[in-house]
């Protein structure tokens, strides 16, 4: 024959892989050595924040020297302590209030923006047509910076939550649409022609198979598109937001307050680090058959 | 989809010009009518003057078929021994509808096939289960595809779980399962929906010989047992690597080779059935047949 040759046999190789004996998952746990708990993110974590931190007062005092430039990291933790405990816990005053307004935006830009890059991608994947026609143009919108858009997304639908949302949309879109096309165009051949053998409809093929397969992909999209939406959503409210963490951030820089401005970079990155850890948890819960198959991995590469 | 273009071996469909005959659309459906017409039986399978031709990277053609003629019987067991590259899968996925024969026409009970149909039933090399289903969703998948009733379908997929030895593995994922168990959950799907014709294209070749053995005597098993409730045996087109595998389950043996791809000889099986494990290890009529069909496939070196 020709062609398929190679696969099938990659194919049957790959299904000899999975021992044919019944899989024990207690056979290959291996006790935790002292190594392990060293390299581990309870350590590895705290043990990079003291370096870092140390580093930035040796700078901030030795080198700097002016707090204009670069406070030192007690001052940056005074500034947080005082905007997180002092004053009002809600309202335009509170950095609570200024928090909460920039998640959201992060979190509707993100739905709306990684929706549509899903909607999208399964449009395109299932017509060479579409993929042809719009590629270009998605690729060179995705070129302008947003920070170009920003100002005519405000003039369209003025300032304040509907244009963030939407400038926040733009910068998640991409990424959930690549991750989705590349997902959907590397399914498993031999999945796909055991559907057709069984007679399976494209949507079926699309629902039952396609979709699933490309999930791992799609989420991988997912993750991107979370972090790039507190990009999207400082640059958003600095064009065309009177309120949120961006919007104090410009405060804090007229103000020449730059402890505050620190402040509220470490909280930028707070908000980025939960919004990641949102996404993560739920890819471990909806990718459940991967999980199994990353620990089968872990035990095969521990057992031999 | 374009997946009938992209499994079809990279040929570029635009060379395919219809060589011989029986090409173009308007000839098959005048054959086909001629046929529907016709007072004989149908038999199962009809292949006439099938051919395929892939044409290389180079554009040279490969004869992957020789124009076959071959008629399978309602109910017979077949199975398939040849060396690799003699069209042996090819033939399979033309009778399958996956893929289009160059020329000539198959046959199913005197129709056609113009594409996948719905009641036949396939086994892959390898198990393709679907790893986020349960063996249990995976066997009633082809009850999802055809829309047949859900409460049924679990019933019998359970039943077919049962049958093939994986009763108490409903829940568990395929990345759960030994390639055995996987390659079974593939072979209880493939009943699931009672198909008239079972493809099986080398179903047991991952696996080791142990688990080889074992499957080989569950499905002579499961085709029986299928069969007294049905009324009706389900006819095999089986694909082995394995000689005695093949005289051992096949009602007849189609003996394949290769440049071109094409029947060698087509022999007759006729120890009674269930034929029990020790027959592979008589000698005797058995092993005759066994010697018979390694000289057959070693006279022509591939």
């Amino acid at each position: 024959m020709t062609g398929t040759e190679p696969r099938v046999a990659t194919r049957a190789q790959a299904g000899t892989t999975t021992p044919s004996s019944t899989p024990s998952p207690q056979r290959a746990r291996r006790r935790r050595g002292i190594g392990d708990v060293l390299r581990s993110r309870w350590v590895l974590v705290p043990v990079v924040f003291v370096v870092m931190m140390l580093l930035w007062q040796f700078i901030a005092t030795k080198v700097v020297s002016t707090e204009l430039l670069l406070p030192t990291p007690q001052r940056v933790w005074e500034s947080m302590w005082t905007a997180l405990t002092q004053g009002p816990y809600w309202g335009r005053a509170s950095v609570y209030y200024h928090f909460y307004q920039t998640a959201k935006i992060c979190i509707v830009g993100f739905l709306v923006g990684s929706s549509l890059g899903i909607l999208l991608g399964v449009l395109m994947a299932q017509s060479k047509v579409l993929m042809t026609a719009l590629g270009p143009y998605i690729t060179a919108f995705q070129s302008l910076p947003r920070i170009a858009i920003a100002p005519i997304v405000v003039l369209w639908f003025g300032q304040g939550f509907t244009s963030n949302v939407v400038i926040t949309a733009t910068v998640v879109f991409l990424p959930v649409l690549v991750s989705t096309l590349s997902g959907l165009s590397t399914v498993d051949r031999g999945l796909l022609e055991m559907l057709r053998g069984f007679s399976a409809s494209r949507w079926q093929t699309l629902r039952k198979v396609s979709l699933w397969a490309a999930l791992p992909s799609i989420f991988a999209g997912l993750q991107v598109g979370i972090v790039f939406s507190v990009v999207g959503a400082i640059v958003a409210e600095w064009v065309g937001a009177n309120e949120g963490l961006g919007v104090l951030l410009l405060q804090a820089q007229y103000s020449m307050d730059v402890p505050r401005s620190f402040a509220i970079l470490v909280l930028l990155g707070v908000l980025g680090l939960v919004l990641n850890g949102l996404i993560v948890a739920l890819q471990k819960a909806v990718l459940f058959w991967q999980r199994d198959e990353s620990t089968k991995k872990e035990q095969r590469m521990f057992s031999t | 989809m374009t997946a009938a273009d992209r499994t079809g071996n990279g040929v570029n469909p635009s060379k395919i010009h219809t060589p011989t005959r029986a090409g173009s659309p308007s000839a098959v459906s005048a054959e086909a009518s001629s046929v529907g017409t016709g007072p004989s039986a149908h038999a199962a399978i009809e292949l006439r003057q099938l051919s395929k031709v892939f044409w290389n990277s180079k554009g040279e053609p490969i004869t992957a078929l020789a124009p076959i003629d071959l008629r399978i019987a309602e109910g017979e067991f077949i199975t398939v021994v040849g060396p690799s590259g003699c069209g042996k899968t090819t033939l399979l996925r033309i009778i399958a509808g996956l893929m289009e024969p160059t020329s000539g026409v198959a046959l199913m009970n005197g129709t056609p096939i113009t594409g996948p149909r719905r009641d036949v039933g396939i086994v892959f090399q390898a198990a393709q289960l679907l790893p986020w289903r349960t063996a249990l969703k995976n066997v009633m998948l082809p009850a999802e595809l055809l829309n047949l009733p859900r409460a049924q379908a679990r019933q019998r997929a359970m039943e077919l779980l049962k049958l093939v030895g994986l009763a108490g593995f409903e829940n568990h994922l395929p990345s759960q399962l030994s390639g055995g168990m996987q390659q079974r959950t593939a072979i209880a799907r493939a009943f699931l929906s009672s198909p008239d014709l079972l493809l099986m294209d080398e179903p047991f070749g991952a696996l080791d010989a142990l688990t080889r053995e074992q499957l080989t005597m569950e499905l002579q098993r499961i085709w029986s047992e299928n069969s007294e409730k049905s009324g009706k045996r389900r006819t095999v087109f089986f694909i082995t690597h394995s000689i005695p595998e093949a005289v051992f389950l096949g009602d007849r043996v189609l003996v394949m080779g290769a440049k071109p791809g094409r029947i060698i000889e087509d022999i007759s099986v006729e120890f009674e059935r269930p034929r029990p494990l020790e027959l592979m290890n008589a000698g005797g009529r058995f092993g005759e047949l066994v010697t018979h069909i390694r000289e057959l496939l070693n006279a022509r070196p591939s």
